[in-house]
């Protein structure tokens, strides 16, 4: 017995699953019995395993081995510059040990611990300077200028829905300022950012440190650039 | 053809933990296990190979960074895609507003008339014309068919990867079947000879 209009319709849905084999077991079944009964079910499931195939069959291209050396060159570059800013700490350790072997009791502990910070603060901007130059390269290529702008600079979940984050930017009165830059980031400002550049750094800072734990957000960390593009 | 077997997928889930701790040898066995899968998913998205090159980096990048933040209720491949799909829309939305797409959604699954049978009596002509009209399909389209029989996901895994309801998924199938027709019909294989 051929099936009716409401079994065709059935069919008509479940083919395309039953021919890539994901079909649950029971309406699998069911479309084994339907296809004895009627040739047009035969039919239509013969076309889609025909497209199964064709689109199995299509040919694959294989990936260079250099897309896997470009990407390790970028996770080297990026776990250095974490690896240094939460190295801080020791390297303090370290510089403020060598440098009271190197003085001696020639220099107060408090002399010889502004030296050490003095001395790291510059080996750390000067690392980050320089690890940032490309993507602020590219920030003032798209047209940003003017003073230094405070920023946090996310790279958004994957899993975060559009809907989530806008909701969030909105509770936080945070609006994306930027991006994205070739790894995702976005760059996030305030509203309304205070009058004070030293306002702005320290309501941005704390805004940094209220979003580390943040399930939207992978990547959360302050940035200044110049102007907005 | 890509099956992915459970035991593949607690082996995934198993490197992302390492790539967690920041294990470089677990990232290159990732790399290894998935990029293929993602490689051939944006050719179909974006048909672009230099820009599929660029998203594989960019997926294997987020993984890097937030392996830790990987759902243990979602399979790892459907995560993958997932995040793939998001960065080629970060591609598409870049490209030339004439290059968007304009896809109909809903089709009515109903109208048996655009999808009767194509004759089958030539099942190698068949093949050959299919693989050529396929390349007459909208990339999202190719994608979805690329899903369903390259990666064989289920309705449901698909409506996650392109994050869309499982309705929207079965219309686009659908929707597939019904624009290779008049391609099939040009080419000899008319519908209706089984019904």
């Amino acid at each position: 017995m051929n099936l009716d209009a409401q079994e065709r319709r059935r069919l008509l849905d479940a083919a395309p699953w039953y021919a890539n084999g994901t079909l649950p077991v029971t309406e699998r079944h069911w479309v084994d019995g339907a296809m004895q009964r009627d040739p047009w079910a035969r039919a239509v499931v013969a076309n889609w395993t025909a497209v199964g195939a064709a689109v199995a069959e299509t040919e694959t291209v294989a990936l260079d081995d250099a897309v896997f050396d470009r990407l390790m060159h970028r996770i080297e570059h990026e776990t250095r510059k974490v690896a240094v800013t939460a190295d801080t700490g020791s390297l303090l350790r370290r510089l403020q040990s060598a440098m009271h072997a190197l003085l001696g009791g020639a220099l107060s502990p408090v002399a010889a611990m502004a030296s050490v910070v003095i001395a790291v603060q510059g080996i750390v901007i000067g690392y980050m300077a320089s690890g940032d130059a490309a993507d602020e390269e590219r920030f003032r290529a798209a047209g940003g200028t003017g003073r230094p702008v405070p920023a946090l600079r996310v790279m958004i979940a994957p899993e975060a829905s559009e809907a989530a984050l806008r909701a969030r930017l909105l509770q936080l009165d945070l609006r994306i300022g930027g991006g994205p830059t070739q790894i995702g980031e976005y760059w996030l400002r305030r509203h309304q950012p205070a009058e004070r550049l030293e306002d702005e750094r320290a309501a941005v800072d704390a805004l940094a440190r209220s979003l580390q734990d943040d399930p939207l957000f992978v990547a959360v960390r302050v940035d200044e650039t110049q102007g907005e593009r | 053809m890509s099956v992915q077997s459970p035991a593949d997928d607690e082996g995934s889930r198993a490197l992302l933990a390492r790539i967690a701790r920041g294990d470089k040898a677990a990232m290159r066995e990732f790399y290894d296990m998935h990029a293929r899968t993602v490689h051939a998913f944006a050719r179909k998205r974006l048909r672009d190979d230099h820009e599929a090159e660029g998203i594989v980096i960019e997926t294997m990048m987020v993984v890097w960074n937030a392996a830790d933040r990987f759902r243990r209720d979602s399979q790892v491949r459907t995560w993958l895609l997932g995040i793939a799909k998001n960065k080629c829309l970060d591609v598409l939305g870049r490209r030339p507003a004439d290059e968007h797409e304009s896809i109909d959604d809903h089709h009515d699954l109903a109208d048996e008339s655009q999808v009767q049978p194509w004759q089958a009596v030539h099942e190698g002509q068949l093949q050959a014309a299919l693989r050529r009209c396929m390349q007459s399909l909208s990339a999202l389209h190719q994608s979805v068919l690329h899903l369903m029989y390259f990666e064989h996901l289920s309705v449901a895994e698909i409506a996650q990867v392109v994050d869309v309801p499982e309705g929207t998924v079965k219309s686009r199938v659908s929707n597939a079947y019904v624009r290779l027709r008049p391609c099939l019909t040009a080419a000899g294989f008319g519908p209706g000879a089984s019904a």
